[in-house]
């Protein structure tokens, strides 16, 4: 019962006590009054009839028209002349009246007890007999009964008036809580609203103060943390003065990328600056970190615009990079577009400034980063044979015919004419075995081959049709959900790409296709790659907006990857995290990226959002990542991607 | 034996009067004081009003309430038509008579038997009023008196007698001031009757007992405003 109710119960407790007491007052009063009234009355007539007997006591006639004129004033119920030895001389007696104003229980409940009055006639010195007079009690219940319910209508008109009054009152004085409960709804979203209004009343204000303060500490703590967690990520894996990956993040990136449970195709390219010494000697210490500088930031810009291509500085002169392609023909492309454009601006000629790549395309299962790296570095041994500004692509022994990317294109408009993607599911379990999300992965058939997204998906890109895809696979997803009976709890997760989150056509389908199946709209869920967020994330607010109604939550995926501080948490919905597998792998042995994976669950936590890991691969690292309160964990230990979602840990 | 009966009624009353407390207590009370005035000798007139008159009044004041006080264990025991005589003569010899407006200054005043004795004064009402008190505390039966209104014709003035009624429908014998012995009306041509009532109606003692308790006789009539008064000199009716 709300406090409100509370009061107003209180009240109309009163008032009818009140008018209870009040009531009972008046009415006993009253029928008191009432009753000295009749009988005084009564006295009187009699006293005044029977000395008008007296006078006439020779004439029974006049006496007995005496009798009937007092009586026919109607106030009397009988009046009665005994003669002195009892015998009765006349009587008058009124019937009950048929039409009684008053209900008849109010006679029964407060009697008026109307005593009869009793006086003598007299005959000179003798007696010569008595009159008796009662009064009609009828006009006295007829008053009562008028009164009580003028009374009652009285006390009812309070009663209204009081409620509507303390209902007015307690909901101007108690504003201020529904301001802080909302305020307090607010925080466990996530919010940190400021009342700006401050209530007068002491306690309120007290309170409503020391929320303000609550909300004004609760941010700046998950901003420190925050700050200092993302500052942690940074001296880990990134190269100081040129902010991109330093070897070991770039490693390990790559690592993730050979162990990913996608298949994968990409070009690795190793990109050596083969004067920089000599640079530095004749142009000053400061020409030369400018220099890198800039090399850093357009290549970190190239990068950003391709699909999940990445970047790092392995050491002084040389610059990796990872970009997913789906051929080798897609790979000289990018290449040559790169040493177009950096021999263009920073690395022109005027700078005499000599770099080589060398590369190797990898889409084998098996790979290896240490066979990769030796690969590349051949190809780059053989380009320095080479002129400035020229590449290698290792050349292996896969001989194989490749589609072109008009080809490309004809098979991927196929695919969805046709429907042709296959559903791949890949399970997280929680600590005690039991699934709790499957994320959804695709494939596709090409001349009898089976190519997962990993390798097709950069094609997809570039061919701009990766919203149509995404709708091809939330339809099926939705579809899936609809027919098959998963395990309750079970949410099902699909990658959305930066492209569909701003496509206006595929937002509407979307609405639609959840208002048709509510029930399967409450199991799914979309993530988003964290490094995406920054260019998507106004579009992402609307496009939340629209679906949240429906129950659908929000993840984001390889956590970690992007370079966003974690204030994204709070400006978004964020229902679960997914840690990049860059992270989860060999976490047993790497005491700082341990510390990184804990303070993340820290903060989500503390924001009521779950945080998942991928790629875990040993029990050491499972173990090591139970212990930081991770909530479920998903890779090659746990289980591989199947057409069907797997249900127990393999 | 009067007070015996009424303190016995009175303990009686006070059992049934649940609703009043008060009353219930005061009840008892009386009927328990009742009983222990029986134990002795009739005891009508308080002590406390032979001290008030001597304090107030004097001596002769003093001695008239003494020998008042004296006449109730004496007629104790006497029979009905000595009882008659006797409180008439008393009276009749110990109160002269005085209009109201000489010596209550007031235009009608109802003396209490104490005033009338002690100031050594009453008119009409004052000797009917005395007699009556007295008659009923021996013990003659309310129904047999009645206080009637009555002219003088030798007089022309208004007056008031008590009546005497040995049967119902007797000719009532005549309890008067203005001649030394009691009567039968027929023999009184000089009185001509106007109205009598009884003062002990059932009616009447449930109205004036409820004036009597509440203390308020401003707005009730002068018997009321009589009965309230002899109540706190202790000489109930």
């Amino acid at each position: 019962m709300s406090l409100r109710q509370q009061f107003s119960l209180l009240t109309s407790f009163l008032v009818i006590v009140l008018f209870i007491g009040s009531l009972l007052l008046t009415i006993t009063n009253a029928r008191h009054a009432f009753e000295e009234q009749l009988n005084a009355r009564a006295y009187d007539a009699s006293s005044a009839l029977s000395l008008a007997l007296s006078q006439v006591s020779d004439d029974e006639t006049l006496q007995l028209r005496l009798i009937d004129a007092l009586y026919d004033r109607g106030f009397f119920a009988s009046i009665e002349f005994q003669k002195v030895n009892g015998q009765s001389l006349y009587k008058r007696n009124m019937d009950a009246l048929a039409a009684e104003q008053s209900p008849l229980w109010l006679a029964r409940f407060l009697p008026i007890a109307a005593m009869p009055a009793q006086t003598d006639v007299m005959q000179g010195w003798q007696r010569m007999g008595t009159v008796t007079v009662s009064s009609y009690t009828g006009i006295a219940y007829q008053d009562l009964w008028t009164l009580i319910r003028t009374e009652l209508m009285w006390y009812g008109l309070v009663l209204v008036l009081s409620l509507l009054g303390v209902q007015w009152l307690l909901r101007w004085l108690l504003r201020p809580l529904q301001e802080v409960e909302k305020q307090a709804k607010a925080i466990t979203e996530r919010q940190w609203p400021i009342q700006e209004h401050i209530p007068r009343t002491r306690e309120l204000r007290h309170m409503v103060l020391a929320m303000n303060q609550m909300v004004q500490r609760l941010r700046s703590l998950f901003s420190e943390q925050a700050a200092l967690t993302e500052k942690l990520r940074l001296e880990t894996f990134t190269d100081n003065p040129t902010g991109l990956l330093n070897r070991r993040g770039f490693d390990q990136r790559m690592d993730t990328v050979f162990k990913d449970v996608q298949e994968h195709s990409g070009v690795l390219l190793l990109l050596q600056l083969h004067n920089l010494a000599q640079f530095n000697q004749e142009q000053g210490r400061q020409a030369t970190d400018d220099l890198i500088a800039t090399l850093a930031r357009q290549l970190q810009l190239w990068t950003a615009s391709l699909h999940q291509a990445f970047v790092g500085r392995r050491s002084g002169a040389d610059f990796a990079l990872y970009l997913p392609c789906v051929g080798r023909v897609q790979a000289m492309n990018y290449i040559q577009t790169l040493i177009d454009e950096l021999a263009t601006s920073v690395l022109s000629a005027r700078n005499r400034m000599d770099f080589h790549i060398g590369a190797v395309f990898l889409h084998q299962e098996g790979d290896v980063l240490s066979s990769a790296l030796s690969r590349a570095d051949a190809a780059l041994r053989q380009a320095q044979q080479q002129g400035s500004a020229s590449f290698v692509l290792y050349q292996d022994d896969q001989g194989s015919k490749e589609p072109t990317a008009s080809e490309w294109r004809a098979l991927l408009l196929n695919v969805l004419h046709y429907e042709a993607l296959q559903l791949l599911f890949h399970t997280s379990f929680d600590q005690q075995g039991q699934p709790i999300q499957v994320e959804v992965l695709s494939r596709i058939t090409l001349d009898e081959k089976i190519i997962s997204a990993g390798r097709f998906w950069p094609m997809v890109e570039q061919h701009h049709l990766s919203a149509q895809f995404d709708a091809l696979i939330i339809r099926k997803v939705l579809h899936y959900l609809t027919e098959v009976d998963l395990p309750k709890n079970l949410c099902c997760c699909v990658n959305l790409s930066a492209a569909s989150v701003l496509d206006q056509t595929l937002l509407r389908q979307l609405v639609q296709w959840l208002d048709d199946a509510p029930e399967a709209a409450k199991r799914l869920a979309f993530e988003v790659p964290e490094a995406a967020l920054a260019s998507i994330e106004p579009s992402l607010q609307h496009f939340l907006e629209e679906i949240r109604p429906y129950g659908v939550r929000l993840g984001v995926d390889q956590v970690g990857t992007g370079s966003m501080a974690f204030a994204y948490l709070r400006r978004l919905p964020i229902s679960y995290l997914r840690i990049d597998g860059s992270f989860s792998r060999n976490l047993a042995q790497a005491q700082d990226q341990r510390f990184f994976v804990q303070s993340m669950v820290q903060i989500a936590n503390n924001l009521d959002i779950d945080v998942l890991a991928d790629g875990v691969e040993q029990e050491a690292d499972a173990d090591e990542l139970w212990q930081a309160h991770v909530q479920a964990l998903s890779g090659y230990y746990y289980g591989r991607p199947a057409p069907t979602p797997c249900l127990q840990p393999h | 034996m009067l007070y015996s009966v009424a303190g016995i009624v009175l303990v009686f009353m006070a059992l049934l009067a649940k609703k009043n407390t008060l009353f219930a207590l005061g009840c008892f009370g009386l009927g328990l004081f009742g009983y222990l005035v029986q134990a002795s000798a009739l005891k009508v007139v308080p002590d406390a009003l032979v001290q008030q008159a001597l304090r107030d009044f004097g001596e002769g004041a003093q001695a008239r309430v003494q020998r008042w006080q004296a006449l109730f264990p004496q007629l104790q025991d006497a029979d009905e038509a000595t009882k008659l005589k006797e409180v008439n003569a008393f009276f009749n010899a110990e109160i002269r008579f005085v209009s109201d407006l000489r010596h209550w200054r007031k235009d009608d005043y109802w003396a209490t038997p104490y005033e009338a004795l002690s100031t050594h004064g009453g008119d009409c009402e004052d000797f009917v009023i005395a007699k009556y008190h007295a008659l009923r505390h021996l013990g003659v039966g309310g129904d047999k008196l009645r206080i009637t209104y009555v002219k003088a014709i030798r007089l022309n003035e208004a007056h008031m007698v008590l009546t005497y009624f040995p049967t119902k429908d007797a000719v009532p014998l005549v309890l008067d001031n203005l001649i030394g012995i009691i009567a039968s009306a027929d023999k009184r041509s000089d009185l001509v009757p106007v109205y009598s009532f009884n003062a002990e109606g059932m009616w009447l003692e449930r109205m004036k007992g409820e004036g009597v308790r509440m203390g308020n006789p401003n707005k009730l009539d002068l018997w009321t405003d009589l009965r309230v008064r002899m109540h706190k000199l202790g000489l109930d009716l």
